[in-house]
């Protein structure tokens, strides 16, 4: 705390930053050898990874919007309509917020050869969404909570519907905490791994976890082409980290706390 | 709204916190019991379950149901010859109960947890500390080392999968060209180092996570109370013992409960680093589960998954008595 005592703790501090740095700069430094930008291009056109992250894209978005639109409209409700089972309803989804994957990767593949869902897009956003959700709606339920309700009662008089309300009053108001738990969910669904090797196991319907498996296979020794595509797979994650790394790390640390 | 108060924000558990509202609530008339701010809500009606019921039909289809279910199919037994699942009492219990590798995998979580928490939290307490206030470098050294948390972790396996290589490793290359020959070592195809390999790749990436959190913790201890005790005589030792580590204790609550459930899902890392092997030696519960599962042992793997789902439901348990108690405090 003394003043003498923190240009030392912060030139520490840089120097663990820096060797913290070390393996993500080998990684580029090995992406870039025997070939350059070159092993880029090689894994982005003739290896098709382009399809790779289109997969994951659109699983991930898929996820997102669900999570928003669905946990949104919930957090409403719970925070300011009251309902026969308000409470019961929101602890059974609360019930969910620490679930591993593992509890129920059975009963999903159960589930999805009876709805036909192996090696399809729903086959793992539905899934993704529904793990997400809880997160998501204690964020956003908080969020609601905070609200000045008497805008609720003032649209109340005038005669507007919940979903007006909701829609046009509190929904915009809430944008912040809707970009962290969409964040969130990119994170959990872009990085997701253990039901993407599950449930995807043809070539066109791979996303980019599965990928570096397939890539191994194909280089083998090939360690560059490897690491170029392990940056690439990468890239909308570090982009968007460097846009709002504020709101990556509060809304990573406002969850984790709650 | 996020960026006014950075400080609050990150002490409290919201930016907006309602906490923070109902205490000055409570502040503004002392005669007010502790209600609930939102006293004013509206009567839903039936209208109010078109909000809850897209959200409440996912959860119970993909979550909900498939837990019950999981719980029911531990209880059932099948082989690859003979997929029909058949009641087989607890006999899936009794092989993870005298199973070599499921005690392996369930032995091996728990000394990872005690491999990754404390040293992640004791790492990333110094480095907040070293790291206290604002300023564009302490900034920027905070963001590069929170960076690892989001990577994708396949990508990370396969990146150290390279780094602790035996033959072209940078490590091993690193400690040859150092002259320290006798360093150099199988790392993850020696039984003895495999799952120490693993718990520090653990480490190197969420270190970052229980940084940002005492980071958010420390922010949140008024300048004022630090200062008042040092007024009060206190010397800097004194401080940090009594006024500033008991602000910190939920903040050690979190990242253990976060540890242990994250330590619980563990599954990418061990997966490409080493499968689980040699020989079981960093097998972890997910791993083997799905080894199971892939041979056709539909209940043993459901077995596997429900005691995964006991020990998160117990963590969870406590967690939440452990909030009411803060929140009634």
């Amino acid at each position: 705390m003394t003043t003498g005592s923190r240009p030392v703790g912060l030139t520490i501090a840089a120097g663990v930053a820096f060797v913290w740095m070390l393996p993500l700069l080998y990684l580029g430094q090995v992406s870039l050898s025997r070939g350059g930008l070159d092993n880029y291009a090689t894994v982005l056109s003739t290896q098709g990874l382009g399809r790779y992250v289109l997969n994951s894209a659109i699983v991930t978005i898929c996820a997102i919007v669900i999570v928003v639109v669905f946990g949104s409209a919930a957090a409403f409700a719970f925070s300011l309509l009251r309902f026969r089972g308000r409470t019961a309803i929101y602890v059974l989804l609360l019930s969910g917020l620490m679930l591993p994957t593992a509890a129920v990767l059975v009963p999903l593949t159960q589930i999805h050869s009876l709805l036909g869902w192996a090696n399809t897009y729903q086959g793992l956003f539905v899934p993704y969404a529904a793990l997400a959700l809880p997160f998501g709606l204690v964020l956003l339920k908080n969020t609601y909570d905070a609200l000045p309700h008497e805008l609720h009662e003032a649209a109340a008089v005038d005669g507007a519907s919940h979903a007006r309300v909701f829609w046009q009053v509190f929904f915009p108001l809430t944008i912040p905490t809707v970009i962290m738990v969409a964040l969130w969910t990119f994170l959990s669904s872009w990085n997701e791994f253990l039901l993407a090797l599950m449930f995807m196991a043809t070539d066109d319907m791979k996303t980019v976890t599965v990928v570096p498996t397939s890539f191994q296979l194909q280089f083998f020794v090939d360690v560059p082409k490897i690491f170029a595509s392990l940056v690439l797979i990468q890239l909308p994650i570090i982009a968007l980290y460097a846009l709002m790394q504020r709101r990556f790390e509060r809304g990573i640390v406002a969850g984790a706390v709650k | 709204m996020t960026r006014k108060d950075p400080v609050d924000a990150s002490a409290s558990t919201d930016d907006i916190s309602p906490d923070g509202q109902r205490r000055t609530r409570r502040r503004a008339s002392p005669t007010e019991s502790a209600t609930r701010p939102r006293a004013g809500s509206w009567r839903g009606g039936w209208s109010a379950y078109l909000f809850v019921v897209p959200a409440l039909i996912l959860f119970i289809g993909f979550v909900a149901w498939p837990v019950l279910r999981n719980v029911q199919l531990s209880f059932y037994g099948n082989t690859e010859i003979d997929p029909t699942l058949r009641f087989a009492g607890i006999d899936n219990y009794r092989w993870i109960a005298e199973n070599r590798a499921t005690l392996l995998a369930f032995r091996n979580v728990a000394l990872f947890a005690a491999m990754t928490i404390p040293v992640q939290m004791l790492l990333g307490l110094t480095l907040a500390i070293m790291l206290r206030g604002s300023g564009a470098v302490r900034t920027v050294i905070r963001s590069l080392l929170f960076l690892p948390v989001v990577l994708t972790p396949v990508a990370v396996g396969y990146l150290f999968a390279d780094v602790f290589e035996t033959t072209n490793g940078l490590l091993n290359t690193t400690l040859r060209s150092l002259g320290l020959d006798a360093l150099a070592h199988e790392w993850l195809a020696d039984t003895r180092t495999a799952l120490a390999v693993v718990a520090a790749v653990n480490v190197w990436t969420w270190t970052g996570f229980s940084m940002a959190i005492y980071h958010a913790a420390l922010a949140g201890i008024p300048e004022e109370v630090v200062e008042a005790s040092v007024v009060d005589g206190a010397n800097s030792r004194q401080t940090a013992m009594h006024i500033i580590a008991p602000l910190l204790r939920p903040a050690h609550f979190a990242l253990i409960i976060l540890g242990v459930i994250g330590t619980l899902k563990t599954f990418d890392l061990v997966y490409v680093l080493t499968r689980g092997g040699p020989d079981h030696a960093s097998e972890v519960p997910t791993t083997l589960l799905l080894r199971t599962l892939l041979d056709g042992r539909d209940g043993r793997a459901a077995a596997i998954g429900t005691v995964v789902f006991a020990v998160a439901m117990i963590v969870t348990l406590v967690q939440l008595w452990l909030y009411s108690r803060r929140r009634d405090a």
